[in-house]
């Protein structure tokens, strides 16, 4: 082992300019065997102190020993982590010779906390001072479990498996334990990786990745990395190789072999999806992105510079749009968490929400939002399923909760992904959708490898807002508030005409109601025979409003929200009422609905 | 074609399709009704063809819940009224195809037909009771075997649990078989007497039941083809006729298909015959 690490040693070709922007350059060599499923190597990072107080600690992320036993913080969060670490599915992590600055310390100098290895220092390390510390390290990788492991394949996933430091977000040390919801936060690094895997391997990783030299049975792999938030790499034998390149990004992809068909979907999806985000946001800053497929519990996992999809069986449309979906929303992920980089930690919603809201944005301008089923016509769409989702739930917790605070993953992901979505959409119709784009492309530029947070994000819009968001914010983000607008009544009266003119006018009193808490504008329309509509907005404070428009005949019909703007409204159906109502219509359904229980029948004789 | 009608295997048909759509409507009735009210004036209503949205189902599901849990109950409540009701037609039904053939008593009025309903109207009863314990073993058996065979194809996993339901419903048509030829309403009766015919003949069985089935799935394949055809264009009055004419003759295929299976089943266990297509009355 020592033999292959220093086979794989490197010489740097320059020690990279730290600060307290970028505030760590680590220097990694590893060693992985494959038959022992272990990463063994050495680490050296040189760290400048981020923050404006002295440090006496330094702490680390050592997220293996999540799986160690059962009785972590992980495990006694996730059953399915706890069964299979019961099983004997473990993982974990060794630090051994921790040297500051050259010199050895003391093992009582260090502790490891579950999660967390803490060094404690001899001296404070003070503002913009560096420090140079060095450790072994060795990791029993897990079969797939959490975010990391091997696969059915044998494939391997190396994410937050490295000993890396713990951010800082404000000079605040963010060194929470590694929680079942949660995912990650470290700060902006330098990366200089050497890793020495089987001869057969392919692999893909964060930054630029070399195969630079062979054994017998190994090869050394090179990666570089700049201005990351972390380092992850994916390998194995089971791969095919696929390279392209878009505006000027290097795309490496791998996929297993018996998915390889499906490179051009793949492809396809993620140039469209990096185009799509770098026109909203800012071109993409990396020279590489690679995009690995691996049998996984999740259907994707965002990397910097790196993600990872399950393509599984892709034939079918369902599968198809939710493997583009995956892609649209892991690539979404490069701006709003790799770059924009967010504490998952205490904000997942930061993160995640964008990610959906790109990723639904993505799907609709690319048309893959909508798939055929049963029927040439009929188009489901997996937006109303994720709306569908959040709903069901009723907005029970609040979006900006730490990732465990939500009792549960269904809590999580109802309102982390899809009720987070839903707020963004509803903001943007707030704010008016050219606004909220430009103060979405403002504050993406001011905060490009930056960590801001929710309090930013608000301040930085609200400039560009023409309306007061404090309101909204009480409401959706910090708050729960459910939104149920609908048109309660409409009736209409003759008037007398004005002047001369003698066309004969209406008054049309549209009673409109709001059911819930939540308060957001609405259009209100009336739509006539011939297709015209007029449309008045109402500001959907008070609870029952009349809104009255005067009209050369009588509508059709009166709506609210008739675009369907607000996908947060739970209930579309009392949306809009029509003047005549649709009986033929409730006949043919209703044909349809008593043919299927007489066809059940018939077969049951 | 007016003695393609006459026939009484197609009559008998038609009875089953009727009587299945007065199973559909009685059932469907309670939610209908109240989705007519809430939805016949909203957007909504512009949105359910083919099928409803998906945003319509949420919704209603997430806003109306309560109604939905009602509904279930109401609908189970009507089930079982209903296979009272069913249970005393489908035997003045089976008498009807049966009786066509060798049996003295011949059906000529509705009041021959309600009087040979109400001789084993019980017997029925106890068979169709008995349904759910044989088709709730025939599902069993035939994930387990689907399972185990699935491995190879999804569609054989399907085939092996269609085959099992199948085995099911001919056992229990040919007791219903034995207590219309009989009267004899026992179900322990009608297990054992023909316990002895369905082993003597168990191949021919199947493979009649199997053909007929077959034969039926064609024919209600083909019209599903062509109601997928008229359900994927715009909806239009025309097209909503003829989709409800495509839909009642699917009903009317699988009907004529049991029927068949009825008669067939009657020869192989009466007489040992497999005229299962009704003797030359079909020409």
């Amino acid at each position: 082992m020592i033999g292959s690490i220093l086979l794989s040693i490197s010489i740097l070709s320059a020690v990279p300019d730290i600060s307290p922007e970028v505030p760590a350059a680590y220097e990694i060599n590893a060693y992985l065997d494959d038959s022992a499923h272990t990463v063994t190597g050495a680490l050296k990072v040189d760290f400048v102190n981020p923050t404006s107080r002295n440090l006496d600690t330094i702490a680390f992320h050592l997220y293996p020993n999540a799986f160690k036993d059962t009785s972590s913080v992980y495990c006694r969060e996730d059953g399915r982590a706890r069964s299979a670490v019961e099983r004997g599915n473990v993982s974990k992590i060794e630090i051994s010779n921790v040297i500051i600055n050259s010199g050895k310390i003391e093992e009582s100098k260090y502790g490891i906390n579950g999660t967390r290895l803490y060094v404690d220092l001899d001296k404070p390390l003070r503002p913009e001072s560096k420090i140079n510390i060095e450790l072994d390290f060795e990791i029993l990788i897990p079969e797939i479990i959490g975010h990391f492991g091997y696969d059915s394949d044998g494939d391997y996933l190396i994410a937050h498996c490295f000993p890396i430091l713990c951010g800082y977000q404000k000079s605040r040390l963010i060194d929470w334990e590694y929680h079942a919801n949660s995912e990650f936060f470290s700060n902006f690094s330098y990366y200089d990786v050497m890793i020495e895997l089987p001869k057969d391997f392919k692999a893909v990783s964060t930054g630029e990745l070399l195969r630079e030299s062979e054994t017998d049975s190994t090869a050394v792999w090179h990666a570089r990395a700049d201005t990351v938030i972390d380092f992850a790499l994916v390998c194995g034998a089971d791969f095919v190789e696929f390279e392209s390149k878009i505006d000027g990004i290097n795309l490496k992809y791998l996929l297993k072999e018996r998915n390889a068909d499906f490179y051009p979907l793949v492809d396809s999806t993620v140039k469209n999806s990096l185009r799509y985000c770098g026109d909203l946001l800012y071109h993409y800053p990396y020279g590489s992105f690679s995009i690995a497929d691996a049998v996984f519990r999740t259907a994707g996992l965002e990397l910097p510079g790196l993600i990872v999809i399950g393509v599984m069986d892709a034939n079918e449309n369902i599968r198809r749009n939710i493997l583009k979906k995956t892609i649209a929303h892991e690539t979404a992920h490069q701006w709003f968490y790799a770059t924009i980089a967010t504490n998952e930690f205490e904000e997942p919603w930061f993160d995640e929400g964008f990610a959906s809201y790109f990723e639904i944005k993505i799907a609709s301008h690319y048309e893959f939002d909508k798939f055929p089923f049963l029927f040439s016509n009929y188009l489901s769409s997996d937006k109303s399923v994720r709306r569908f989702y959040s709903i069901a739930d009723g907005a029970r917790y609040p979006i900006n909760l730490k990732s465990w605070d939500y009792p549960n993953r269904q809590d999580y992901y109802s309102a982390v992904y899809s009720r987070a979505w839903m707020v963004l959409q509803a903001l943007e119709n707030v704010m008016g959708v050219s606004a909220f784009a430009d103060a979405l492309k403002m504050f993406a530029g001011d905060y490009r490898f930056r960590h801001p947070d929710q309090r930013d994000f608000l301040e930085s819009i609200s400039e560009l807002s023409p309306a007061d968001l404090t309101e909204f914010t009480e409401m959706f983000i910090d708050g729960t508030a459910r939104v149920d607008y609908s048109i309660e009544s409409v009736k209409f009266e003759k008037s007398v005409p004005d002047g001369d003119s003698g066309d004969l006018e209406y008054i049309v009193y549209v009673e409109v109601a709001r059911k819930y808490d939540g308060i957001l504008p609405q259009a209100v329309t009336l739509g006539f025979e011939d297709g015209t509509e007029i449309y008045k907005i109402w500001d959907g404070e008070d609870r029952i409003a009349r809104i009255i428009f005067e009209t050369k005949s009588i509508p059709v019909y009166a709506s609210i929200d008739k675009k369907t703007s607000y996908t947060i409204d739970e209930n579309m159906n009392n949306n809009t009422i029509y003047l005549k109502g649709h009986v033929t219509r409730m006949i043919s359904f209703e044909w349809d609905a008593i043919f299927i229980i007489e066809f059940l029948a018939s077969i049951f004789l | 074609m007016m003695k393609f009608l006459k026939n009484r295997v197609v009559f008998a048909s038609a009875l089953f399709g009727l009587l299945d759509f007065m199973q559909g409507f009685v059932i469907a009735s309670p939610i209908l009704i109240y989705l007519r009210i809430i939805y016949e004036n909203t957007e909504s209503s512009l949105h359910l063809w083919p099928l409803p949205s998906f945003e319509i189902f949420s919704d209603f599901m997430i806003n109306h819940n309560d109604l939905f849990v009602l509904y279930i109950i109401t609908a189970a409540v009507l089930y079982i009224l209903f296979f009272i009701i069913k249970s005393f037609f489908t035997g003045g039904i089976y008498r009807l195809i049966i009786y066509g053939r060798q049996n003295p008593l011949i059906i000529k009025t509705a009041k021959d037909f309600l009087k040979s309903s109400s001789e084993i109207w019980i017997g029925f009863l106890k068979v169709g009771i008995f349904g759910v314990l044989i088709y709730g073993l025939a599902l069993f058996l035939g994930m387990i075997f689907g399972d185990f065979f699935g491995r190879f194809s999804g569609f054989l996993k399907f085939v092996i649990i269609a085959l099992f339901l199948l085995l099911g419903s001919t056992y229990l048509q040919i007791l219903k078989i034995y207590i219309a030829s009989t009267s004899d309403i026992s179900l322990k009766a009608a297990m054992k007497e023909t316990r002895g015919k369905i082993s003597k003949a168990f191949m021919r069985i199947l493979i009649g039941n199997i053909s007929v089935s077959a034969a039926a799935f064609a024919a209600v394949l083909i019209l599903w083809f062509i109601l997928k055809a008229l359900k994927s264009s715009e909806w239009s009055v025309i097209l909503m006729i003829l989709t409800i004419a495509v839909q009642q003759l699917m009903v009317f295929a699988v009907c004529l298909g049991q029927s068949l299976r009825i008669n067939f089943n009657y020869s192989v266990i009466k007489e040992g015959g497999e005229n299962a297509l009704g003797g030359d009355e079909l020409g």
